[in-house]
């Protein structure tokens, strides 16, 4: 219990580093996706089954701190997870070698997948709503900046992500090991 | 083996998909909107806190990288406010004047603005780049429909969501945003509308009123939600309508939305 709440408070905190803090550094509406990110890490490293939950709450935080239709970020989300997942079981087991690499893409495709997934559901709610315009919506530069931005961001963080992977690893040994003399 | 969970997998998203397509034609803001004024209840003092810290991290990035330009705009700026120095006379001659005409004409003076200062605390993370978060709220008497502005009545858009101590501004550039607003040199009206944060266009002009570039664009006053009067931006194009029945014309704001640090909200 006391994990998962320390995990919603994260979250919450990277929430508010992506509305308040990133946009000071980026091109108006480009901004790269912390939350999207972490995700795509931690899908390629431990599988869709331990981000599901995170990718949920993620999207609902998002959507409700960032005034969107509640469920586009939870939709684009799990869009994106979902195939991660799917292409690090296909590529990052059999190409260890090539490992930072095959982040960079899988951060670049599931990018590419969130926003797709992302401009699909607002189009959809604009349609649905009736709102001016909402066949308009644009699908321009700001697009691929997003990519750029979060690979920049993705590389930014992996040394770091690495150095705390392996700080929890030697915690959760320790605890096996306690456990084990128990 | 990884067919099946990719099956499992799929059909635990199209699940999620559903639920959240469906809660499209519920109504999503009455929902979530006790839970979204804690949420920001909860969030201000760290929205604040961060928001200024990005503020002066890239300030100072901005700066070093300035430094060489810096000269040249030294150079302009004095130019620019020995101009400026010479049209303030020419203007206090022209108040004096009017106020002689007002009292000739007994007009009442022009309408003073109670405002509330804000800091922006937060900006649009996602694509739609159309609104920014401002610290006042409802405990400042601010409601849900007032007009914002930056600077000296440059008019940027309006409060939307309100909670007691943060309110979500929707900008003009917002594709839900209808002002209505005038040619000042010519008096065309039109409707102003937001392009998704591309930026915003007066629309619904007819083809008898003229628009030139380069003209100023102010708030018309019509439908009584918005005073007359407030700088909307300048003319960059003019065009026609797809159906060649109206005159459209795309607007360069008066001020960055992106780099808006203080505004002011009209109370009155």
């Amino acid at each position: 219990m006391a994990q998962k709440i320390i995990i919603a408070i994260i979250i919450f905190l990277l929430v508010i580093i992506q509305i308040s803090f990133l946009p000071n550094f980026f091109l108006s509406r480009a901004t790269p996706n912390l939350i999207l990110v972490i995700l795509i890490y931690l899908t390629a490293r431990k599988g869709m089954e331990q981000t599901l939950k995170l990718a949920i709450f993620g999207g609902i935080a998002l959507d409700l701190m960032s005034f969107t239709p509640i469920g586009a970020d939870v939709f684009s989300f799990m869009a994106a997870v979902l195939a991660v997942d799917y292409l690090a079981k296909r590529f990052l087991v059999t190409h260890q070698g090539w490992r930072f690499l095959i982040f960079v893409a899988l951060i670049a495709a599931g990018t590419i997948i969130n926003e797709i997934f992302f401009l699909f559901f607002i189009k959809t709610f604009f349609v649905l709503k009736k709102i001016n315009n909402g066949a308009a919506m644009p699908f321009d530069a700001a697009f691929a900046y997003n990519i750029i931005y979060n690979i920049f961001l993705f590389i930014m963080l992996y040394w770091p992500f690495k150095k705390a992977e392996k700080i929890l690893n030697l915690y959760a040994g320790r605890a096996e090991l306690k456990t084990y003399a128990r | 083996m990884p067919k099946k969970i990719l099956t499992k997998n799929l059909a635990r998203f199209l699940i999620v998909a559903g639920i959240c397509l469906l809660l499209i034609f519920l109504n999503p803001k009455g929902i979530s909107g006790p839970v979204q004024k804690l949420l920001l209840e909860i969030a201000y003092p760290f929205q604040k806190t961060f928001y200024l810290a990005g503020r002066t991290i890239s300030g100072t990035f901005e700066f070093l990288g300035s430094i060489g330009g810096l000269k040249k705009e030294n150079e302009k700026l004095l130019k620019e406010n020995n101009a400026l120095a010479s049209q303030v006379a020419l203007l206090e001659d022209e108040k004096k004047e009017n106020a002689t005409l007002r009292d000739q004409l007994n007009l009442a003076p022009r309408q003073k603005f109670n405002l509330e200062a804000s800091f922006v605390i937060g900006q649009d993370p996602q694509r739609l780049g159309s609104w920014i978060l401002i610290d006042k709220g409802s405990a400042n008497g601010i409601k849900a429909g007032m007009p914002v502005i930056a600077y000296e009545g440059i008019m940027i858009g309006k409060t939307e969501e309100v909670s007691p101590s943060s309110s979500k501004v929707a900008l003009l550039s917002d594709s839900e945003s209808a002002v209505n607003v005038n040619d000042t040199e010519t008096g065309a009206r039109g409707i102003l509308k937001g392009e998704f944060g591309l930026g915003i266009i007066m629309d619904m002009v007819t083809q008898t009123e003229v628009l030139n570039v380069g003209d100023t664009v102010t708030t018309s006053g019509l439908g009584g939600d918005l005073p007359k009067g407030l700088l909307v931006g300048k003319i960059q194009e003019v065009r026609m309508t797809g159906d060649k029945l109206f005159q459209q014309a795309v607007i360069i704001p008066h001020v960055k939305y992106a780099d808006l640090n203080t505004v002011f909200v009209i109370k009155n």
